[in-house]
């Protein structure tokens, strides 16, 4: 025993003393990231690799890429068929496709594929490829291979437009009958119903195509086969250099092959935090080349770091971001509710929100009180549209009265739901002293994240707040899913035929001033019955390290990895 | 001994059981549901959600599904994951090695800095060493095991790399990264994770050695002329390592089922953190598997424990059931 | 881990030793045994200045309403018109440990979380006394199947991760009814039962075959006058140790569940006030390298609280227990 004991420890001992050996050898510095100015033209320094924050994605195959993290990942990997310019929402790019043309009523999209654009693996992209792609997201029973079960697609959403969708939703049909290969090169959608700006929902990242052997056979690394969502191979400007490392990193390198504008970096690592706190503290350590900024700290980052002129791209001196995001934060007011069913009662709680007070006080300014539900990134924003978006306590008080209940009188104490987590419940702290104000006394019914879903699911609620992202940066992504009558995401149950029929005349309008007067017609009609009380838009909070060139953030929150370029070729 | 090893795997069974029905039983009463949170705040197509239902049995009663998973768990499938649609045994094998990995690590600190630092504070007691070393022990034992983290992150991450112009620091986060071993990485939080651990291991070891130290037979053997390490090594060690030896032990149970607090901090891969995110999101799939493999774990290792209690210590025998427990 | 585990199962360790007077009058043979302790306690430097700041502690956190909103503001409240202009102010005379990012006074908001904290900590312990003991007894008392099965329950209880269990307990509660204290008072408490539980059950072993306990029984004593006249208060002071000692762990729970986002939470009508230093540590941790206060004053509250509670835990180990003295 005590021979064994004596061994055991000389075991550790020598454990121990490799560990500092090797950590001590470990703990050189990667090489001091260079600080100085650094003009494009010495861009023949390029290459190194873009360390990136994400948060552990929940799929990077694009087919079920909902979130944030994957999306930021396969965008990287993919190419759909076209390309939302990072700078300018309102220009569609070619991608995938080279051009495209629509028929008179916006029904028929023919898109003429680059023939140039091959998949990592060296293979060609055909029509046939995006047929499959779409295919596999509209089928409920779509297999996920690596575990032999249906694994829908949570965003088959995208393609309910295209004819037959709901058939192949419906489990009747395998395929939707409007998408069609004429040839290898020429893809034919055909829409169950007048869109005329589907050339921007196949902007989105998740549609994009993919090689059916790959997703049903494995992808080949290292004599393994890996499944396809694990090292999935594109058709991006970037691809995967090693299978994912789960909670860890995704690293991806440059596609020498690729037929667009290829990128300076020799590649890109998605690091994976379990939360902003801990990447940003990697960051201030010199660690981390684009993060998003802790809470609170973004004034002291613009005096530190400098603010981007164009508040969506890195360079150093200019690297933190604060460009405004697509997306707009709002109070829902549940039309079916009684109560709130009052139109007037609405419009008080809409003018009594002190919007300003809100984003000066727990966001430093850094948010914009929202002065419409479509935020000002988006072709057609007009400023000042919702009429009582504004912080009117006079306004607010009559309106009040005029709904019957003068100073609140006959009011009961109304509930303000809320989930608990996100950090809603200082917004609602104010939003409630706000509405006591005027007269209206409410009281919180905060639920977990999950719980608080099926709330709204339900309707059992008053008062609620969500954030709508959109998914393609245009009027409709706003005013259809909110406010159309057939949608699900309509939690206000506002119901306003004139509204159905509005977004789908606009719809079918091809010319795209008419078409936007069109929704902005609608937005009118929707603001006057205050369905919802669009509260702030979003900006970005992010922040870039010195060594970053022309990183451009979309306001979508996307990055264009294939302008960048790292100050003397990047630290290693 | 056998007996005594397959009667306590026996006792192995109601646990297991006990565990896996209350956690299956609490998801029954959970309110919010799996399926809806995995679109998030946007909306869920009724086909997908009826077939994702189906695919997880959440269409059938909840001992349906307890059957069901005991049926697949005994044919080695742990399911698949609600939020990733991956294998859970996939996700467990990911993760599972990095909480070994950082349990072993901080075990062998809490034995060698825990044991020698019990050891000089019983030999040279009342001595300047033992003062401090209660002191700092007491401290390290009301850390929060977090702030401690965030602490050293600062220091040796941030701090430690501006002092020294860049030269020397340690990773902040992480398993691995550019520049840094990945022994380097496990560093900070091994530390973080021994460091209570650490300090209770010393206080029983200085503890149970003045204890062991005024028994009869020690006395008898410093008076036979003994010198005082012979009798600190041959007869005081062997004695009052058997607690010491129990707690470690048990530690390390503790610590195979994961650090969710060293692992959030220090962003470490491990299955705490994996097992938490899922309760957070009601992953269910993960949560259930991640749980039954801990719980293997920690019961083979208190069952090790128990058995080296033979070897420490003869005058224990495993035969009957009285000293069982 | 979790150091709460650590903790609860050293506490076990060092406490697990039978009572060592066996008292024949009791009530003589007790006043002398309590009187004794409290003598060797008031030699203990150590435990005396912890129970020093403790009860400083106390008081400050039992008379916050009379004057810490007066002098230093509200511990919750954001104050819209002045919150820009007084956030993350250094300390001064009006705000001793500065403020934080929302213009609230620091030591307004840690001196409510040390309420918090003590309500939390000696709350929980109770539920877990109370139940630890309730099923201590029987299990102890009774022993053969009320035993083994009991047993097998707190084996059920620490087999499981001790947090990764807490977070599934507060995950039932529905978050309306989470907020406020009584949910994770609850929580931590049930999660304590086991290591009571065995401590009592070991106590009421030693004494049970007992001669004065025989003795009872042979008389005709009923179970529950046995339990209350003869076995408890001969089981009290490693409970009372044990018990101490477990009022740091809780706290650390506390901390922890909130530093993970589960822990307390103010509401504007029954906790206005509830702060939580767990949820401080939390907020605080992007503002370490600017504002550093942020993140070090709660964390000091909780150290010095914890602190003072092991180490009068150890003072009291050693003052009620011969065979740890020397």
């Amino acid at each position: 025993m005590h021979r064994i004991t004596r061994k055991s420890a000389a075991v550790l001992l020598s454990v121990v003393l490799a560990m500092a050996l090797a950590s001590a050898g470990g703990c050189k510095p990667t090489a001091a990231p260079s600080t100085g100015s650094t003009t494009p033209t010495e861009k023949a320094a390029k290459g190194g690799i873009l360390s990136f924050y994400v948060g552990e994605p929940a799929y990077i195959d694009p087919y079920n890429t909902q979130e944030s993290e994957g999306t930021q990942v396969e965008a990287a990997l993919f190419d759909s068929l076209t390309d939302v310019d990072p700078l300018e929402p309102t220009k569609i790019l070619p991608a995938a496709a080279e051009t495209w043309t629509v028929n008179a009523d916006a029904t028929v999209w023919t898109f003429k594929l680059n023939p140039a654009d091959k998949f990592h693996d060296g293979t060609p992209v055909t029509a046939s490829d995006f047929l499959y792609a779409f295919n596999r997201i509209a089928d409920p029973k779509t297999i996920n291979t690596a575990t032999s079960k249906a694994d829908p697609s949570i965003i088959s959403y995208h393609l309910a437009v295209i004819k037959g969708f709901d058939e192949v939703q419906a489990g009747t049909v395998p395929a939707m009958s409007g998408m069609k290969a004429i040839d290898d090169t020429t893809l034919e959608i055909t829409l169950s119903k007048p869109f005329s700006d589907f050339d921007y929902v196949v902007a989105h990242p998740s549609l994009a195509p993919v090689q059916k052997k790959y997703v049903e056979g494995g992808v080949d690394y290292q004599g393994k086969k890996i499944p396809f969502g694990e090292m999935p191979i594109g058709n991006g400007p970037f691809k995967m250099s090693e299978p994912w490392v789960h909670n860890q990193a995704i690293n991806v390198v440059r596609n020498d092959d690729y037929y667009g504008k290829k990128a300076f970096l020799d590649g890109v690592a998605f690091k994976i935090f379990k939360d902003p706190e801990t990447a940003y503290t990697e960051f201030e350590a010199g660690n981390l080349d684009f993060t998003q900024i802790a809470t609170g700290k973004i004034k002291a980052d613009v005096a530190k770091y400098g603010e981007s002129p164009n508040g969506y791209t890195v360079n150093p001196g200019k690297q933190v971001l604060l460009g405004a995001e697509n997306s707009t934060y709002y109070l829902i007011l549940n039309t079916k509710a009684k109560y709130i069913d009052n139109p007037n009662v609405r419009k008080a709680i809409s003018l009594a929100v002190n919007r300003q007070a809100i984003c000066d006080t727990i966001f430093q300014g850094t948010r914009i009180p929202a002065d419409n539900i479509v935020p000002p990134g988006i072709a057609g924003y007009t400023k000042g549209a919702w009429a009582d978006a504004k912080y009117d306590v006079e306004g607010a008080k009559a309106a009040l009265a005029a709904a019957g209940y003068p100073a609140g009188k006959g009011l009961p104490t109304l509930t303000l739901s809320l989930n608990t987590d996100g950090g809603h419940e200082k917004i609602m702290q104010l939003i409630q002293a706000d509405l006591k104000v005027i007269g209206i006394n409410t009281t919180f019914a905060s639920a977990d994240f999950p719980t608080y879903l099926k709330q709204l699911d339900a309707g059992k609620f008053q008062i609620a707040r969500l954030g709508w992202v959109a998914d393609y940066p245009i009027m409709d992504n706003f005013l259809y899913p909110l406010f159309d009558s057939k949608s699900a995401d309509n939690k206000s149950y506002y119901v306003n035929p004139a509204v159905d029929a509005g977004i789908s005349d606009a719809r079918a309008l091809t010319d795209p001033s008419a078409r936007i007067a069109k929704y902005e017609s609608v937005n009118q009609i929707v603001q006057a019955a205050n369905p919802v009380a669009p509260i702030m838009f979003y900006r970005h909070n992010h922040v870039g390290s010195d060594r970053v060139n022309e990183l451009t953030y979309s306001a979508q929150g996307i990055a264009d990895f294939t302008s960048a370029w790292l100050t003397k070729g990047g630290a290693k | 001994m056998l007996q005594y090893i397959s009667r306590r795997l026996l006792q192995f069974i109601p646990v297991f059981f006990g565990v896996t029905l209350v956690l299956f039983f609490i998801t029954t009463i959970l309110p919010g549901d799996p399926i809806r949170m995995r679109a998030g705040e946007k909306s869920m197509s009724p086909a997908v959600y009826e077939q994702l239902r189906k695919e997880y049995g959440f269409d059938k009663p909840w001992y349906v599904q307890y059957v069901t998973y005991l049926n697949n768990l005994a044919h080695g499938d742990l399911g698949t994951s609600i939020t990733t649609g991956r294998p859970v045994r996939a996700i467990i094998a990911d993760s599972y090695p990095y909480t070994v990995k950082l349990a072993f690590a901080a075990i062998i600190i809490e034995v060698i800095v825990g044991v020698g630092v019990g050891i000089v504070a019983a030999v040279k007691r009342y001595s300047f060493w033992d003062v401090s070393a209660t002191l700092i022990t007491s401290v390290l034992v009301a850390l929060p095991v977090f702030w401690l983290g965030i602490m050293l992150q600062y220091t040796f991450g941030i701090w430690l790399k501006s002092a020294t112009n860049g030269q020397f620091y340690l990773p902040v986060s992480g398993a691995q990264g550019a520049g840094f071993s990945p022994w380097a990485h496990l560093i900070l939080p091994a530390i973080t994770l021994a460091a209570v651990s650490a300090a209770y291991a010393a206080r029983i070891m200085r503890s149970q050695l003045l204890e062991v130290n005024g028994q009869d037979y020690i006395r008898t053997a410093h008076a036979k002329g003994l010198s005082p390490g012979a009798v600190l090594s041959k007869h005081a060690m062997k004695n009052a390592l058997i607690p010491v030896v129990t707690f470690i032990g048990l530690d390390l149970g503790a610590m195979l089922s994961g650090a969710v607090l060293t692992e959030t901090v220090f962003n470490w891969p491990g299955i705490g953190f994996v097992i938490a995110r899922a309760a957070f999101s009601l992953d269910y799939p993960v949560l259930f598997g991640g749980t039954v493999i801990i719980l293997l774990a920690v019961m083979v290792i208190n069952l090790l424990v128990d058995v080296s209690y033979a070897f420490l210590d003869p005058r224990i025998r495993y035969g009957g059931g009285s000293t069982g427990e | 881990m979790t150091d709460e585990d650590t903790q609860a199962l050293l506490a076990e360790k060092t406490v697990q030793l039978p009572p060592t007077h066996i008292p024949g009058d009791e009530s003589g043979r007790s006043r002398t045994l309590w009187g004794d302790a409290w003598y060797r306690l008031r030699r203990d430097k150590l435990a005396l200045g912890s129970l020093t700041w403790l009860l400083i502690v106390i008081v400050m956190a039992v008379t916050a309403d009379l004057w810490v909103p007066q002098l230093y503001g509200p511990p919750n409240l954001i104050n819209t018109q002045t919150a820009a202009a007084e956030r993350l102010k250094p300390p001064s005379v009006q705000h001793p440990m500065g403020t934080d990012d929302l213009g609230r006074d620091v030591f307004s908001r840690v001196v409510y979380g040390a309420r918090v904290s003590l309500t939390v900590g000696v709350a929980a312990v109770l539920v877990s006394v109370l139940i630890g003991l309730l099923l201590g007894a029987l299990s102890g008392y009774y022993g053969g199947l009320t035993d083994g099965f009991i047993m097998r329950i707190a084996d059920v209880f620490l087999s499981f991760p001790y947090i990764l269990f807490a977070i599934l307990l507060l995950s039932v509660v529905p978050a309306s009814q989470r907020r406020g204290l009584f949910p994770v008072i609850v929580t931590i408490g049930v999660l304590g039962w086991p290591s009571i539980a065995r401590v009592f059950r070991s106590s009421i072993l030693s004494v049970k075959e007992a001669d004065y306990v025989d003795a009872g029984r042979a008389v005709g004593a009923s179970d529950a006058r046995l339990m209350l006249r003869h076995i408890l208060p001969n089981a009290v002071a490693p409970i009372i140790v044990f018990a101490t000692m477990s009022v740091g762990g809780a706290i650390l729970t506390e901390a922890a569940l909130s530093f993970l986002g589960l822990g307390i939470q103010p509401d504007p009508v029954s906790a206005p006030n509830a702060v939580s230093w767990g949820h401080m540590i939390s907020d605080g941790q992007g503002y370490l390298l600017s504002n550093p206060g942020l993140i070090v004053w709660p964390g000091l509250a909780i150290v010095s609280t914890v602190l003072a509670f092991t180490l009068l835990g150890d003072g009291v180990r050693d003052a009620l227990d011969v065979k740890m003295k020397d």
